[in-house]
């Protein structure tokens, strides 16, 4: 089994151990408590390596691995048949397989966040199955299978689960990635193996290269960028008549990021950041309010995700009363408001629509009817509240249905997996989804053009997310 | 001299990596006696003593105290029972006063609970009092009142075998095994600790000791064992076991070259 | 304390505060600013200062770093949490008590439990196994809490919450500095605590074993104490310090089943500090750490606060491996 080819560019061969000393790193960014990781990371790896070393057969795809059974009815029902043709339904004709791997972050510190996601490609499965499959332009119905993976939270299983998807599966699209640091580890790999990767997280690098500033070809998302949060941000505080802020980000990868893009945006909107840092995710001293305070800020953007955000919330309400805290998009789901209600009421944040009930939308709003119908389909099926990581999810499925929904029938491996590519630069075009209105290009990989179809500014009102609506801004 | 046996070994061997330390060895102490063990270096003194106070284990014979099997006990079951012993080189708590090894001495015979002395119930306090009245007497009883606050491991080496002896006796054992208690004391510190050997005995507790000191040891034994490589050779009053011919030889044997 | 700092270490402490006052001046920062951070330094520090007795307790005992010393923070915390957010009484303040109590019992009793079943075991092990123990129960019990809480944090409101009305309003600003309601707790609680366990162990019987078995156990065997024992006491007593420091600090940051890493390393990092065997040197290494980091993390960027552990702890071990605060007997001797 051991061919040549470039894939077997295999991070696959120490997956099978890795997850063991991982979770408690749980974290996407690099840089974070080196020094004590890397002790007792020493030490972890000798019990890791001690533990792997009894059955090292090196042979990847040991059972010990974290695909989790969702799908296994369909996918051990239709494993070795993905280019022989099923013909077994007799209605229509029914052309060959299509597979779309999903790689979310099921377990791990950011499974707040992948659970929902989870969730919402199991309910498009439940739809597209009872469909039978999507029927391309040709009247020719395809069935669709799906093959989940859990990424754990980690860089390193999520590039692996990439791989395996890929590698293993054969699956023609993945989407997935669930956190930045996840989906910078998946891309790649997904690059190398021209497969397209439909990201569900927020860092602009994960479509644009940031250093050639080039568009990754293979690579699309379906989450505003944070350029679009650093623009409401400051229109904001602009309408509010403030000409400087403070900012304090969360130090992962999506605070590194939102900071990063707000440093620009801002710039360009005429708002000086007069002091910014960053804090951990398990912070219980927060010394940067000393220097908010010196530095005479009346206005803080926090840019984090939970539970920090309200660990960094409620230092500064101790410290500066009086300061306006403003939010990002990291916070946007129902654990912010129910963790410490005292702290987070009054504060402001930049959300997805999805967060607002649909009934307080203007009618003309043209989300409003994809937002409600997901809602209730989302709820139904989960019984949870809706939250706006499910509805980037919706989003991508839906994307990657009308990619496949566009291909002609007898595309097989690497030429359907450029199709689909390319049918998403194509098809995408106006498509109105739960978190904006999105037309895809070769230029454009999350498509929002206009950011208030993406996201609206909400303020904690009696413990709930209310709509602020522009006009109410100055107040 | 009661006459009753307090601490019997019979056919006791030990080996290490294919060599006999001990070989069917036969001891036996009665109560009330100095017994002392003497025998040329590496004879198996010390071996036996740590047989006989549960740091090594013997691979055949029995040992009984006061009759009952003590061959699969912990240290720590045996100072229970009231068998302990003192070290050639000094084993002393660092970082502890005087008084305080004494009172460690007396742990076992405290009954409240670690709950209990972490939250002083009155039981607890109660025997506290009790303990330091004790450790008052074992201090005076060894002259140790004046440096009672001193750390221990900070005095000279005459003053620390007393501490060791003090902490020893505060256990009140019925047994008491002293490991070349002389080694290292000058001549008047010799005789210091002859005579609270004698006192010790002459309060109830039997003595056993290995010293090399022969002037100590002829004074002190009322009886002895003589050991050489790892065999019992013979057993008498000082007086008997130096007449012994077995015994000559052996010394002799080591002796020769002085 | 003595603190015979030699004149090298001296040296480096001077060059750090001209750094510090040099980049706090950058920020306009006054008395006033280092005030605040110091104090918010000396709570933090007096969790750390918990959190290194614990594996000085261990460690004297069993010659073992116990890596799982956080794990026992984490479960103080959650455990407390999960505890008083199921409201078993009418008064908040009794909520508290009765969760803080079962949080102690129970972490406490992990402890022992850890020693019994799977230290003793390995009690002839070399050290190196058993550290590596010590780090798999951490990641078992981490994952425990994974298992039994999610993912998601926790809460437990500030202590002060339950003497006031406004639950925002729990803080003391004395000379324009912010003391935190919660600070007070932590201070009054860790004092209590460390002069209860010095009292224990300088006062009272077992205590007195306790420092025997730690300082020599073939002696302490001869006296009739049993070293197994010890060690499970030691485990019992650490997990117990652990807990609180675990509740006490719980308001302070959202508890989440992977908090236990960090606070435990700062723990350790501090007991290095005090040279690992001395209690009194690990409170000190815990206070000290707390106030460097927040100090040096005020002046600088926080996202490097971690590094100033580390920083300590290369020092330490390169100039002053017995610890800070040595006295002068162990300093002969070395």
């Amino acid at each position: 089994m051991e061919n040549e080819s470039e894939a077997t560019h295999d991070p696959t061969v120490g997956r099978d151990c890795a997850p063991n000393d991982s979770r408690q790193k749980g974290k996407d960014v690099k840089t974070k408590n080196v020094w004590y990781r890397a002790t007792v990371t020493l030490i972890a790896a000798a019990l890791v390596a001690s533990a792997c070393g009894s059955d090292s057969s090196g042979s990847a795809g040991d059972d010990a691995s974290s695909e989790t059974s969702t799908s296994d009815v369909t996918g051990d029902t239709s494993s070795d048949d993905s280019d022989s043709p099923v013909t077994d339904d007799g209605d229509a004709e029914v052309g060959s397989t299509y597979r779309i791997g999903i790689a979310v972050s099921a377990t791990g510190p950011a499974s707040g966040l992948g659970a929902p996601e989870q969730a919402t490609f199991q309910l498009i499965e439940e739809q597209v199955t009872a469909d039978g499959g999507v029927t391309g332009p040709d009247g020719i119905l395809h069935p669709v299978e799906f093959v989940f993976l859990d990424n754990e939270t980690n860089p390193d299983a999520a590039a692996s689960s990439m791989s395996r998807l890929i590698t293993e599966d054969a699956v023609d699209i993945v989407l997935g990635g669930t956190t930045s640091g996840n989906s910078l580890a998946m891309l790649p790999i997904a690059t190398e193996n021209e497969t397209p990767f439909v990201s569900l997280a927020s860092a602009g690098s994960i479509v644009r290269d940031p250093e050639s500033g080039e568009v990754r070809r293979w690579i699309f998302k379906t989450v505003h960028i944070n350029d679009n949060v650093a623009e409401l941000v400051a229109s904001y505080v602009g309408a509010r008549g403030s000409s400087s802020v403070c900012y304090l980000a969360e130090n992962t990868g999506y605070g590194q990021d939102v900071l990063n893009t707000a440093s620009a945006a801002f710039d360009a909107a005429g708002l000086e950041i007069a002091f910014s840092d960053v804090f951990e995710r398990e912070e219980t001293e927060f010394p940067q309010t000393v220097s908010i305070g010196a530095a005479g800020c009346d206005t803080v953007v926090i840019g984090s995700l939970m539970p920090a955000a309200v660990n960094a919330n409620a230092a500064l309400l101790d410290a500066l009363p009086d300061v306006e805290v403003i939010h990002t998009s990291g916070i946007c789901n129902g654990g912010f408001l129910s963790l410490d209600p005292t702290v987070v009421e009054g504060v402001t944040a930049t959300c997805p629509k999805l967060l607002v009930p649909p009934d307080s939308l203007p009618d003309d709003d043209p989300q409003k009817s994809v937002l409600s119908s997901y809602r209730d389909a989302y709820e139904q099926f989960s019984g949870e509240p809706v939250n706006s990581f499910g509805g980037h999810a919706w989003d991508a499925g839906q994307w990657a249905l009308l990619a496949l929904g566009s291909l002609e029938d007898g595309l097989e491996g690497a030429e359907r997996r450029a199709a689909i590519r390319d049918a998403l630069e194509s098809e995408v075009d106006g498509f109105v989804g739960t978190g904006g209105v999105f037309t895809l290009s070769a230029d454009d990989h999350v498509g929002i053009v206009d950011t208030k179809t993406a996201l609206t500014t909400v303020r904690v009102v009696d413990g709930a997310f209310a709509p602020l609506p522009e006009s109410d801004w100055a107040n | 001299m009661s006459g009753r046996v307090s601490l019997e070994a019979s056919g006791v061997s030990k080996v290490f990596g294919g060599i006999r330390a001990l070989d069917n060895v036969d001891v036996r102490v009665d109560e009330g006696e100095i017994h002392g063990l003497i025998g040329p270096n590496g004879a198996g003194k010390t071996t036996f003593f740590n047989i006989i106070t549960g740091f090594y284990r013997s691979d055949g014979g029995t040992l009984t105290f006061q009759g009952e099997d003590i061959s699969q006990s912990t240290p720590a079951e045996l100072a229970q029972r009231g068998i302990t012993r003192t070290f050639q080189n000094l084993q002393l708590f660092e970082e502890m006063t005087v008084a305080e090894h004494v009172m460690v001495g007396y742990h076992r015979h405290g009954t409240a609970g670690f709950v209990a002395g972490l939250l002083g119930t009155r039981h607890a306090r109660q025997e506290h009092r009790r303990a330091v009245e004790m450790v008052d007497a074992t201090l005076e009883r060894f002259d140790l009142l004046g440096i009672a606050d001193a750390f221990a491991t900070e005095l000279p080496l005459g003053h620390q075998r007393r501490v060791e002896l003090a902490r020893a006796m505060a256990l009140q054992p019925k047994i008491l095994l002293l490991d070349e208690p002389a080694s290292g004391l000058n001549a008047v510190e010799a005789a210091e600790l002859m005579e609270l050997i004698r006192s010790i005995r002459s309060g109830g507790t039997t003595v056993m000791l290995v010293e090399h000191d022969m002037p100590v040891m002829m004074g002190l034994a009322d009886t002895i064992t003589v050991f050489d490589f790892g065999i019992s050779i013979a057993r008498g009053t000082p007086a008997e076991v130096r007449e012994m011919p077995q015994v000559i030889a052996a010394y002799l044997g080591e002796e020769t070259d002085d | 304390m003595r603190l015979p700092m030699s004149a090298r270490s001296a040296g480096i402490g001077l060059v750090l505060i001209a750094i510090i006052l040099r980049l706090g001046n950058g920020r306009g920062f006054g008395a006033t600013e280092y005030a605040q951070l110091t104090v918010d330094g000396l709570r933090s520090g007096s969790i750390y200062a918990l959190i290194a007795v614990g594996f000085v307790v261990v460690f004297n005992v069993t010659k073992v770093i116990n890596f799982a010393q956080g794990a026992f923070v984490m479960l103080g915390a959650m455990i407390t949490a999960d505890v008083y957010s199921r409201s078993l009484t009418g008064s908040d303040l009794l909520n508290l008590v009765i969760a803080a109590s079962i949080a102690i019992v129970l972490t406490t009793a992990v402890g022992v439990v850890t020693d019994i079943v799977f230290m003793r075991p390995i009690r002839k092990s070399n050290d190196l196994v058993k550290i590596i123990v010590t780090v798999g129960l951490f990641t078992a019990l981490e994952g425990l809490a994974l298992l039994k809480w999610g993912p998601n944090a926790l809460r437990l409101p500030a202590f002060n919450t339950f003497l006031t009305d406004n639950p925002r309003d729990t803080n003391y600003r004395p000379f324009g500095l912010l003391v935190k309601g919660q600070s007070i707790w932590i201070w009054l609680a860790t004092i209590t605590l460390l002069i209860a366990l010095s009292w224990f162990f300088t006062k009272t019987m077992k205590g007195r074993a306790f420092r025997a078995s730690a300082s020599n156990e073939l002696a302490a065997n001869l006296m009739g104490i049993n070293s197994v024992a010890m060690a499970t006491v030691a485990f019992g007593l650490a997990a117990a310090l652990g807990a609180v420091g675990g509740i006490l600090i719980a308001p302070a940051t959202a508890p989440i089943y992977d908090m236990g890493l960090r606070l435990g390393l700062k723990g350790f990092v501090s007991a290095v500090t005090g040279g690992l065997r001395s209690v009194s040197g690990a409170v000190a290494g815990g206070i000290l750490l707390g106030v460097i980091e927040n100090v040096a993390a005020g002046v600088t960027k926080a996202g490097l606060r971690d590094i100033w552990s580390a920083v300590i702890l290369i020092l330490v071990l390169l100039y002053r491996p017995e610890g800070l605060f040595a006295g002068k007997r162990e300093t002969e001797k070395v």
